[in-house]
């Protein structure tokens, strides 16, 4: 269910974290996703609290807001060709290369926590996230996921 | 009965996932019913922090406060897990 809308960009180019965050925002908006304040409540939100993790030296970030700002559930995937800079989860100091973004669009605040799990245990699996990295098709990225038990 | 906060930036997403692992390791430590958890985000808990026993945050907190919280980051990425545990464990003194 979070990906019916295969909103995905492959290896895509963008300069800073803000230039992809409004082009994914967007991509959400423009499907009907989110309403009109998602994108400043995306950018307010990742200078506030940010997203970036690093987990085995690879750079991934979640950003997301407030459900008020969602009318559907639905992940936007970005991989990029070139890293750009997201500061830390939970030090605003740590400058993270983040490569893959998942950007979160949850209607409830608490939903979904076993597909949220299993997003976070997909970093952590050194095997799927090559082939992430290798991965240019939306349904092959589907069946990633899927396999991650992420759906 | 300790009071356990756990906190994130939106109160959505990470906080929703560091709340199912204590949840987990608690029912595994056989700790259930001595430890009540709260979820919530930083934005709203700032304020009534000493409420609280323990503090688990996977997001930015400020310095008045670092004292009192544990990095949940480890919840998150998987590295350091056992060290963030026998904190918890250590912090909640149960």
């Amino acid at each position: 269910m979070y990906f019916d809308q295969h909103l995905c960009l492959f290896n895509i180019e963008a300069k800073t974290k803000e230039e992809i965050l409004t082009t994914m925002a967007q991509m959400l908006l423009s499907h009907g996703i989110v309403k009109q304040d998602y994108l400043t409540g995306i950018l307010e939100r990742e200078q506030q609290y940010p997203t970036g993790l690093l987990v085995n030296s690879i750079g991934f970030a979640i950003p997301h807001t407030d459900s008020s700002k969602v009318n559907q559930s639905q992940i936007c995937f970005a991989s990029l060709k070139h890293p750009v800079i997201f500061s830390g989860m939970t030090d605003d100091k740590e400058q993270i290369p983040v490569k893959f973004i998942f950007m979160l669009a949850m209607k409830q605040p608490h939903e979904q926590v076993e597909n949220l799990q299993n997003l976070i245990g997909l970093f952590q699996n050194e095997e799927q996230i090559k082939l992430l990295e290798q991965c240019q098709s939306t349904n092959e990225f589907i069946s990633i996921l899927n396999s991650a038990g992420v759906k | 009965m300790k009071n356990l906060l756990i906190m994130c930036g939106a109160g959505h997403a990470t906080s929703t996932i560091a709340v199912s692992k204590v949840n987990k390791w608690l029912s595994d430590e056989k700790l259930t019913d001595q430890v009540k958890i709260y979820q919530s985000k930083i934005a709203d808990e700032l304020n009534k922090i000493d409420s609280y026993d323990v503090v688990v945050s996977t997001t930015i907190v400020p310095d008045s406060i670092k004292a009192k919280v544990i990095n949940g980051l480890p919840l998150l990425t998987g590295v350091g897990l056992n060290e963030f545990f026998a904190e918890l464990k250590k912090r909640l003194a149960i």
